[in-house]
């Protein structure tokens, strides 16, 4: 501290006896800022949260009988419950900028035979290999400008491999959105490498949130910001490409997900685009506050059939179901906010630093048969809300239960709760993990032969900062407010992640 | 609302694809040479990191920036690979700066493959192994020198 304190003291009098224009102009104005690394290091000296964006302990995990906390498994739930997530933050002392950039962890939670085993490996991607191998970042990652980088012919050099997970056809996939899904084996999480759908698709960006129909369809696309293009695809059950299709004139807003009916995609292209030059990926995107969101609507029997709406100003990472109800307008649920948070909150959880960003609110928007569209209304005032998720039985319909992750501190860390909102009566039930804890996204688990929607259970980990140690938290999503039936503890902390997938047993 | 900016941005984004036309020269023959280029020197040329034993390399030398960005070679040449290195020579050279590129024609189409974006899916590779970042190697990272008689260069395939 006093280090620091005389260095602020010394550049303050230098300031005050110069040309303040002329050292304004050369930056030498400002204290000089801690590197992201030395921040963070400070920060997870005090702040118990900061463990959450600490790298993985290692790079392969594994846990044969991961220890029962309280209750106890409950009887019908036997599959394995995969999560991904950016687990690699820092090399050769230098810590990345951006959350998103950290090179992809997927774990396997295998509940089954009484017990849950846990396992955790890095995703061997062509850039994590390089990188591995010199010690060294070597490609500018989402936000992070890397010094002498190394060759970039296409996005996959820069694949992080950290967003999501699909199990298909026998194999696990692991997502990312810029470039190719990669390929890993279910059991052992061993990469096999990456995806190729087709010769001509090699190397095509593919998102990390493919839509599952109840038939075992995946829809998906795959964004290319900078040509105003995008291709979708449409992969049988058994992890076929079944079709492709190239749409055009889509605005460059950053797409992370979409939503589907049971006619209908619809791509919403948010007020954060791609209009600048910046030496990366990230920086290339600016938030244009007048900027009307365009919505994109096309037909999955007939893709060429095409209509457009705009929606105000806004952005969004998440959204929840969507249907046509019966006088054909489209409905769907959304976590919807400002470019607040991909700009300045995952840059700050980097350096350790709290941030006050504007919330993302639950909402439900119209696109009507007219042409018109509007935020219908937002559905819960009280917190910011993620990580949507829903009965996948009832994908594409008026389905009356969403569940989300809340969470009521404006610092944007902690404490959180997992929220079920019943849409038809606008209850809101949940359970609150407490202060020592911060909760990541729970996936809704349908009971074997269930016929109520919100038969079956919710299963989702969170990060306990007292025992330093993440957990896996099994709920009865019938009632939430009950608290877990299992808590069981992994013997250490993995970094937060963002997404997960369930196969079932 | 195409601004400046975005210009600017889609120009240096498109250097990727730059990488496409610009590696794969254009060849009439398989073994192209330009009238009026010639000398005393020789170049063979050692390409190895072959992953795929079959379809063709294909070659162009340059001895200009301009050629070189513009797609003007004096020299081509297209090779069966059989295995995971193969050797080719281009003869009868002033002596002086020249650079290569070539790609795999892993299909054998004639043709650098792409995908639906416009981006590389067939290895390529410049001379001093020089690499692009978002686009070709540069003139400057690729150029080499030859003088009168027997020279080599080692390439690798990215």
């Amino acid at each position: 501290m006093g280090i620091e304190f005389s260095r602020r003291t010394a550049l303050g009098s230098l300031a005050a006896g110069a040309a303040l224009g002329a050292l304004a102009s050369c930056g030498a104005g400002a204290v000089p800022k801690l590197s992201n690394y030395d921040s963070y290091a400070r920060s997870a000296k005090k702040n118990s949260w900061a463990l959450g964006w600490r790298s993985a302990p290692a790079a392969d995990l594994s846990t044969p009988e991961v220890k029962l906390v309280s209750g106890a498994l409950p009887k019908g739930l036997t599959g394995t419950f995969y999560r991904n997530g950016p687990a690699l933050f820092e090399r050769d002392g230098l810590r990345l900028n951006h959350w998103f950039g950290g090179d992809g962890m997927v774990h396997a939670y295998h509940v089954g035979d009484g017990k849950v085993a846990h396992k955790g490996r890095m995703v061997r991607t062509g850039k994590y290999v390089r990188e591995e191998k010199v010690g060294r970042f070597l490609v500018s990652a989402f936000g992070t400008k890397i010094e002498s980088p190394g060759p970039i012919s296409g996005p996959d050099d820069v694949n992080a491999a950290n967003t999501s997970v699909l199990p298909l056809g026998g194999e696990l996939l692991a997502l990312w959105e810029g470039g190719s899904a990669y390929r890993l084996d279910d059991t052992t999480l061993e990469t096999i490498g990456a995806k190729t759908w087709a010769p001509e698709l090699k190397g095509m960006p593919f998102s990390a949130h493919p839509k599952v129909e109840t038939d075992g369809t995946v829809w998906n696309f795959g964004q290319d910001a900078f040509g105003s293009r995008m291709i979708i695809y449409k992969i049988s059950k058994s992890g076929k490409l079944a079709g492709m299709h190239l749409l055009k004139d889509v605005p460059a807003g950053m797409i992370h997900d979409f939503c589907m009916t049971k006619k209908h995609l619809i791509f919403v292209a948010p007020s954060f685009r791609a209009v600048q030059n910046a030496d990366t990926f990230f920086g290339m995107f600016k938030w244009l506050p007048n900027e009307s969101q365009r919505v994109i609507v096309v037909e999955k029997d007939n893709l060429d059939n095409r209509r457009e709406y705009d929606l105000p100003p806004g952005f969004q990472f998440h959204y929840g179901n969507a249907w046509e109800d019966k006088s054909g307008d489209i409905r769907f649920s959304v976590c919807t906010g400002d470019s607040g948070f991909i700009e300045r909150g995952a840059t700050a959880l980097m350096r350790g630093e709290t941030f006050d960003v504007n919330p993302a609110r639950l909402a439900h928007v119209v696109l009507r048969t007219n042409g018109s569209a509007k935020i219908e209304s937002i559905l819960d005032e009280r917190t910011t809300h993620e990580f949507p998720q829903f009965n996948t039985n009832f994908q594409g319909t008026d389905s009356r239960y969403l569940y989300t992750v809340g969470d009521q501190a404006k610092s944007g860390v902690g404490p959180m709760s997992i929220l079920k909102h019943d849409l038809s009566s606008g209850n809101i039930s949940s359970h609150n993990y407490g202060k020592h804890s911060l909760a990541e996204e729970h996936l809704f688990i349908p009971r074997r032969g269930a016929v109520r929607e919100d038969d079956g259970w919710l299963v989702g980990t969170s990060l306990n900062l007292k025992s330093k140690a993440t957990r896996l938290n099994i709920l009865n999503a019938a009632h939430l407010e009950d608290g877990p039936l299992a808590v069981l503890e992994l013997p250490y902390a993995v970094p937060l992640g963002f997404h997960g997938a369930w196969k079932g047993a | 609302m195409e601004t400046k900016m975005t210009r600017k941005f889609k120009n240096i984004m498109m250097t990727m694809l730059l990488v496409t036309v610009s590696a794969a020269p254009a060849l009439a023959d398989d073994n192209f040479v330009k009238e009026g280029v010639n000398g005393t020197a020789d170049i063979t040329v050692t390409l190895t990191g072959i992953k795929d034993a079959k379809g063709v390399v294909t070659a162009g030398l340059y001895n200009s920036e301009d050629g070189y960005k513009n797609g003007g070679s004096v020299r081509g040449v297209r090779v069966d690979v059989v295995s995971d290195t193969l050797t080719f020579n281009y003869e009868n050279l002033p002596d002086g700066e020249y650079a290569i590129k070539l790609f795999h024609d892993v299909d054998g189409d004639g043709e650098m493959g792409t995908n639906l974006f416009g981006i590389p899916t067939e290895p390529y590779a410049f001379s001093n192994n020089a690499v692009g970042n978002m686009g070709p190697a540069k003139w400057k990272d690729a150029k080499f020198s030859i003088s009168n008689g027997d020279n080599t260069h080692a390439m690798k395939l990215n």
